[in-house]
């Protein structure tokens, strides 16, 4: 398994603003160099918290995202000699936000959205997507993923919790053996709040 | 004297590799049912899920999950193996239907992307509840890009819709391109999915697919070792490899 290298990793997150009213926060931050080759070289990100009837909402923007020269590179590489797809994840480390329910959106080429069908008894698991045509990724297209999640605390009627989101690149590789998991690159950390 | 030797010769061995090739298929297995032979996870994530292989599973273990993905080999994406693809299905139907399935979880994959309008008329001509809708969108510079977002009682809450492109961005949509529900084999609404002219493809496999990946060997082994593990299957549309096939 690849080591976490995040010693270049630049990530700052603070609060923003809270848009005049108590009912939003807005947390932003950035990354910049990633720790691996094939990660998006830089891109701004946010979260924010809002508050619902019953329970809240948070909505996450990743977004500017580009890639280098070499990155590119190293993703058509390790899709022509590898067969490894790119994408993101954002991974809510408290277990408050449903996936089942979740929108994504991005403009990652041929992007497959993994939808959860397992109605949230297996705890907290990322939204995420994987690229399918890397081949298009390119130095002069900028990047997007937004997630919408509903905010519903630990599953009781109308809860709401505060906790942090993980944002990770990722690339899908073919199984190669059990010990064999997905390669992950963190980009960064985001917070989000109950209102 | 030779040469009518040869012909005799050839000929017997046709037809004894047709009536041996016929044997074969007789008891041979689908794609989808050979994914039960699956002795370890490297075998399993190397089985075809088409006859052709270029549709195949994507197998990876993410902390607690099993995830299989059933995509298309980008590299050999061919409208070919589409059409035969979408073949199979009406026999897995009727083979889930026998089996006693009531509901079978399903992608559809639309032939263009509808406007919300069109997408909610298609609807009124079935008794299926759509669970989730994918959006083909655009930005500015022309850049297509994808949203999915849940969908409750047949009806696309554009509150949702319009939450998600709300952003740093000015994401347009295009249309619906796909969705996923559950189909009941107790109605005709896969009958009449199929023949439907606005729609390319009804991808009834993920049962068939989740039900033989837990009948191998191989996920059983996981199970053994951690029974904790659980099996998420993603049966993705196909709508951009339908685009960009020949």
């Amino acid at each position: 398994m690849k080591k976490k290298l995040i010693a270049t990793l630049f990530a700052s997150a603070m609060v923003l603003t809270s848009m005049g009213n108590a009912n939003a926060t807005i947390i932003e931050g950035s990354w910049y160099n990633t720790a691996d080759p094939y990660s998006p070289n830089s891109g701004n990100f946010y979260t924010n918290s809002r508050a619902g009837s019953c329970n809240d909402y948070v909505d996450l923007r990743m977004h500017n995202i580009k890639y280098n020269s070499s990155e590119v590179t190293t993703v058509h590489n390790n899709y022509n000699n590898k067969n490894w797809y790119p994408g993101l994840d954002a991974t809510d480390l408290n277990g408050n936000l449903s996936t089942t329910t979740s929108s994504m959106a991005t403009n990652y080429p041929n992007p497959k959205f993994d939808t959860d069908n397992d109605d949230g008894v297996n705890g907290s698991e990322e939204s995420e997507f994987v690229s399918l045509s890397p081949l298009s990724i390119s130095t002069s297209s900028t990047y997007y993923f937004y997630v919408d999640w509903v905010n519903v605390g630990s599953f009781y009627t109308c809860a709401t919790g505060s906790g942090t989101i993980e944002l990770n690149a990722h690339e899908s590789t073919p199984f190669l053996s059990e010990y064999n998991t997905a390669d992950y690159d963190k980009l960064g950390t985001v917070r989000y709040y109950a209102k | 004297m030779k040469t009518k030797k040869m012909q005799i010769f050839t000929l017997f061995s046709i037809i004894t590799i047709l009536s041996f090739s016929s044997i074969t298929n007789a008891s041979s297995k689908t794609a989808i049912e050979s994914l039960a032979d699956s002795q370890s996870m490297a075998s399993l994530a190397s089985q075809p899920v088409s006859e052709d292989g270029i549709i195949q599973l994507r197998v990876h273990k993410n902390k607690k999950e099993i995830n299989v993905n059933v995509i298309m080999d980008q590299k050999k994406i061919n409208k070919n193996s589409l059409e035969k693809y979408k073949k199979e299905m009406p026999k897995l139907f009727n083979k889930l239907k026998k089996d006693d399935y009531k509901e079978l979880p399903s992608t559809i994959t639309l032939n263009n992307a509808l406007s919300f309008e069109e997408f909610h008329a298609l609807l009124e001509n079935y008794d299926f509840e759509v669970n989730r809708i994918f959006v083909q969108t655009q930005t500015v510079d022309g850049t297509l890009g994808a949203l999915t977002v849940p969908v409750e009682d047949n009806k696309i809450s554009l509150e949702k819709v319009n939450s998600l492109i709300s952003g740093p961005l000015k994401i347009q949509i295009n249309g619906v391109y796909a969705f996923e529900t559950s189909l009941s084999t107790r109605n005709t609404d896969f009958e009449n999915l199929i023949t439907n002219k606005k729609v390319y493809l009804v991808d009834i496999s993920r049962l068939e697919i989740e039900n033989n990946v837990k009948k191998s060997k191989a996920f059983k082994d996981v199970l053994k070792k951690d029974d904790n593990i659980y099996l998420d299957v993603n049966v993705f549309d196909f709508y951009w490899e339908l685009k960009n096939s020949h």
